[in-house]
């Protein structure tokens, strides 16, 4: 089974619409699809702008886990097949298989705790293919997929030359390698520094969530061989820790989590940089589990606010879709144009063109 | 069983306003939680950080008004607690302006609580009890009002039970040997229903042959009447979306501390109705009443199927009914009106079957303010009372007529003869006094200084005659309310305080734009009116108002005319002619004996039983 998320760097970026183009391809390809998200969506008209949303609109047998409350917003028939031990704001998680095609509403696990029990449940009812719609700007659950779609656009940012360079931050912070297989790094539950003299120091809690340990690291860091922070690092605090560790990262490991551990706080760009500084300075920054960035879809649209009302506004589609081309080594889609002909390929795990069955350049 | 007692934590990541969690917090501690209220504006990492630091925090209520931007700041929060290990340990929470249950989902929060949510709903929730907006524990025992309970109907003015005993008995004489194509349809009507499937079997057949006009035609050709549909698959499958909406609203129920509201709907459509009644009740509103086209009341027989049509007023048919019925909220009481027409006897079977609560019948105002021939309506009006008693319906009797012109005394002497009627038949009455600035009192000046003495003094007058539920309608107000929303709202709301003061049962209210819509009403107009009820309940509490001494005058002369009517009506010997003669409002007062139904009545050739 092949999971993939749709996350996006904003709300209105285009989560859905990009998982309703690879659904609908999934489903042209005869694959058993199963559909999640990880907030709520199918509405019709956005809660917070009052602007008009796309509907998910999904085909007859397709899987799916949502709430009790989103039934009867939904135009598709279904049938219930079973009732997960899990539930969120909208009621218990139930699975569902649609009859015949039509909108659905999707609100099903909030945490990736929850996410992972729901592959269960997809697993044992012979999904092939797991959609996870993203929600707002989130990414911690998931910790649960194979393969991200990130969606963005001039939601995030109307201004391209600011989306691009965050979109390339992304990137950046999504091609960390991974720990290689014969590494035996213990990188537990808490901040832990292992240091040349086979001594290990373990500090709490797990996440760099304060500059007094930021404090703390910085001056057990010119004597560690493996610097592993496996919690939250935000940006802002890790690239304060470059600035106060004397004498660079020159021979040092640094382990996290995995991807989305430095992307949580939001400062994508400050993640990056702080990256690339350890990386110049000789250290090698790594993830101990990736989470491979499949591709990039873009949205020209964004909500204007206009005083107490927002109104639909647009970048130049073309000028963002070419700005983004070169930020990333994964294809970069706009799935509003005709034809784009991608689909998700569950042996190899990559997004790949149907047109002539070859590789798309950089997967 | 005592709820364990929790640690919460109070977030107001708002940078000013914290009042509403303030206020959660003292219903928290009331009920022995312990609570650590953070300072504004704090950066949700520093949140998490007292999360870490606060051992055993089990709930985190996170307050902020939203707006673009602020739910990305939400859900980074949610995702932060989950990536530093603590989503396990805490459920969070999130409430303010514009949070809504789906919005909350969406941001990955367990629970939203938008505005107009009480502290009681929070602590509710944080002891994993269900909330119920009337207090702890008391949802089991909220049930279903009946408005007629514990009234004994007992006379006080005994001259004026005599004459209503006189009248009465002679009503039911004069029908007993008489028979409608209403009647006929009424009984054919309930045994299809019992016996057959709705329009076939049990005799149904022969239903056609008691109907003239549009409807013989639709029976006869299958052709329904101009400016009428049946509604599209596609429309009754949208309804789905309504069916728990209530669960998702704030059901605010002013009629638990006073008289219970009742809203008018009959927009033409069964789906914009069903719209129109979930607002009601979202808004308050314990009842709901069902109007039908004036335009139906004049023709023999009721159409079939799930039917909309281009005028005010939804067609009765049993799927209409049916169909309104599946999406009431199971406490709203509902009233289906049979009092003005045609299918009076009919109307009541439909509503008996279709789970009614309530109907409405008035054969003195359906002939001199509806049109109808008196004859024909005293022996439907009959029929619909057994129908009634049949159904254990209680029943309104309303006096319209006052807005035609006839003065209350005659209006109300028609209305006590109908009740008295249903008591004999074994119904259960509910008086209908208007609250309005009728042409009466445009005339007579009563309410040249203020509403309160007139519509007050006919409250104490019935209740000075019968010990009886009292339902001022219909709308309360009425013609008082101008084109102006706020005027409208602030009348309706005036009136229903007077009303709640005078200790009544229920009250019907119409929406702020009713008097001029010139069609169907706007759903906004039908809250500003239950809004507006609802602060003046909230404003004067167990306050009274004090009408003037004037108003006990007004009630010993509205007696006075009363029993004047009545009496002269027992001494004619006979309520049909009596209408007919203008005892009960004449030429004079503006209001003429209709002629509906006239010629249609038949000397009935076997007794049946109902």
């Amino acid at each position: 089974m092949f999971r993939v998320g749709f996350a996006g760097t904003a709300k209105n970026t285009g989560k859905t619409t990009a998982l309703m183009y690879f659904l609908r391809r999934a489903s042209i390809r005869g694959e058993q699809v199963g559909l999640t998200g990880i907030g709520y969506d199918g509405e019709e008209i956005d809660h917070l702008t009052g602007l008009v949303k796309p509907r998910l609109k999904c085909p007859a047998g397709t899987l799916i886990v949502t709430a009790k409350g989103c039934l009867d917003r939904m135009t598709a028939t279904y049938r219930i097949i079973g009732k997960l031990p899990l539930s969120n704001a909208l009621g218990q998680l139930l699975l569902l298989k649609t009859i015949s095609p039509g909108t659905v509403v999707v609100a099903g696990p909030n945490s990736g705790k929850d996410l992972r029990l729901t592959m269960d449940f997809f697993q044992r009812a012979g999904c092939e293919l797991v959609l996870v719609d993203g929600a707002f700007g989130r990414l911690g659950p998931f910790v649960e997929v194979d393969g991200l779609i990130l969606a963005t656009g001039a939601a995030r940012s109307a201004n391209i030359i600011n989306l691009v360079e965050d979109t390339r931050a992304f990137s950046r912070v999504f091609a960390l390698p991974a720990l290689r297989g014969r590494e035996e790094i213990q990188v537990g539950s808490s901040i832990s520094l292992h240091l040349r003299d086979g001594r290990v120091k373990r500090l709490q809690p797990a996440s760099l969530v304060s500059e007094s340990l930021v404090a703390a690291i910085a001056p057990m860091v010119p004597y560690a061989s493996v610097i592993s922070l496996p919690g939250v690092v935000p940006g802002d605090l890790l690239w304060q820790l470059c600035q106060k560790v004397e004498g660079g990262f020159s021979g040092k490991t640094m382990v996290f989590s995995d991807p989305t551990k430095l992307l949580l706080a939001g400062n994508y760009e400050r993640a990056a940089a702080a990256l690339a500084m350890i990386v110049a300075s000789g250290g090698r920054p790594v993830v101990k589990r990736r989470i491979p960035l499949l591709a990039l879809t873009v949205n020209p649209f964004y909500p204007l606010q206009t005083k107490n009302t927002f109104r639909r506004a647009f970048i130049n589609d073309d000028q963002l879709k070419e700005a983004l081309r070169g930020v990333s080594q994964v294809p970069v889609l706009n799935v509003k144009e005709r034809e784009p002909n991608y689909y998700l390929d569950i042996a190899n795990g990559k997004v790949r063109s149907e047109l002539n069955s070859q590789k798309v350049p950089g997967t | 069983m005592a709820t364990r007692k929790k640690k919460i934590l109070l977030v107001p990541l708002d940078p000013v306003h914290d009042m509403g969690l303030k206020l959660i917090r003292k219903a928290l501690a009331d009920n022995g939680h312990a609570t650590t209220l953070l300072p504004p504006g704090l950066k949700v990492h520093e949140v998490v950080e007292w999360i870490i630091k606060e051992a055993g925090i089990e709930f985190v209520l996170v307050s902020r008004t939203l707006g673009y931007r602020v739910g990305e700041l939400l859900a980074r929060f949610v995702d932060l607690v989950e990536a530093c290990g603590l989503r396990e340990q805490v459920t969070l929470l999130v409430g303010g302006m514009a949070v809504r249950p789906e919005l909350a989902a969406e941001m990955g929060f367990d629970a939203g609580f938008g505005p107009g949510t009480s502290p009681e709903e929070v602590v509710a929730f944080i002891e994993g009890r269900h909330f119920t907006p009337w207090g702890k524990g008391e949802e089991s025992s909220r049930k279903k009002r009946d408005l007629t309970s514990g009234f004994s109907y007992i006379y006080k003015n005994k001259g004026i039970e005599r004459s209503l005993a006189l009248i009465t008995g002679e009503i039911i004489d004069w029908v007993s040997n008489k028979t409608s194509p209403g009647v006929e349809r009424a009984r054919i009507r309930f045994r299809s229903l019992r016996e057959g499937e709705g329009d076939k079997g049990g005799g149904w057949e022969k239903y056609q042959d008691y109907c003239a006009g549009p409807i013989a035609q639709y029976y006869k050709e299958g052709r329904l009447p101009r400016e009428t549909r049946t509604l599209s698959e596609d429309e009754l499958r949208s309804l789905r979306q309504y069916k728990n909406w209530e669960g998702q609203s704030k059901i605010i129920r002013p009629g638990v501390v006073g008289p219970d509201i009742f809203i008018q709907y009959g927009t033409g459509c069964p789906l914009m109705d069903i719209l129109h009644i979930k607002t009601g009740e979202a808004w308050g509103a314990a009842g709901v009443v069902h109007f039908d086209p004036s335009e139906g009341a004049r023709s023999e027989g009721l159409l079939g199927g799930y039917l909309s049509h281009a005028q005010d007023g939804t067609l009765l048919t049993w799927e209409n009914l049916r169909l309104i019925k599946c999406f009431l909220n199971p406490l709203t009481l509902w009233q289906v009106r049979a009092h003005r027409g045609l299918n009076t006897p009919e109307t009541v079977v439909l509503a008996g079957e279709a789970g009614a609560d309530l109907t409405k019948i008035n054969m003195a105002y359906a002939s001199l303010g509806a049109g109808m021939d008196p004859a024909r309506i005293t022996v439907d009006g009959v029929e619909a009372l057994r129908w009634a008693a049949h159904y254990d319906l209680a029943l309104d009797v309303v006096t319209n007529e006052e807005l035609s012109g006839v003065p209350a005394h005659k209006a109300f002497a028609g209305m006590l003869i109908v009740a008295h009627l249903a008591l004999q038949l074994g119904a259960r009455p509910i008086l209908q006094p208007l609250f309005c600035y009728s042409p009466e009192v445009m005339l007579q000046g009563q309410m040249r200084d203020n509403y309160i003495d007139f519509n007050a003094a006919k409250i104490l007058a019935l209740r000075q005659i019968i010990a009886a539920p009292l339902w001022p309608g219909a709308p309360i107000g009425f013609l008082t309310h101008t084109e102006d929303r706020v005027q409208s709202s602030v009348t309706t709301a005036l009136h229903a305080c007077l009303a709640r003061s005078l200790g009544v049962q229920a009250i019907s209210i119409a929406s702020s734009d009713e008097a001029y819509a010139g069609g169907p009403i706007a759903a906004a107009s039908r809250v500003d009116t239950l809004r507006a009820v609802q602060e003046g309940f909230r404003f004067f509490g167990s306050a009274n108002i004090q009408p003037t001494p004037r108003a006990r005058e007004w009630a010993g002369e509205l007696i006075d005319g009363i029993a004047r009517v009545l009496t002269d009506v027992a001494n004619s010997g006979s309520f049909v002619q009596s209408l007919y003669r203008g005892l009960l409002g004449g030429p004079e007062d503006g209001a003429y004996p209709g002629r509906i139904g006239r010629g249609t009545l038949r000397r009935k050739e076997v007794e049946k039983d109902v």
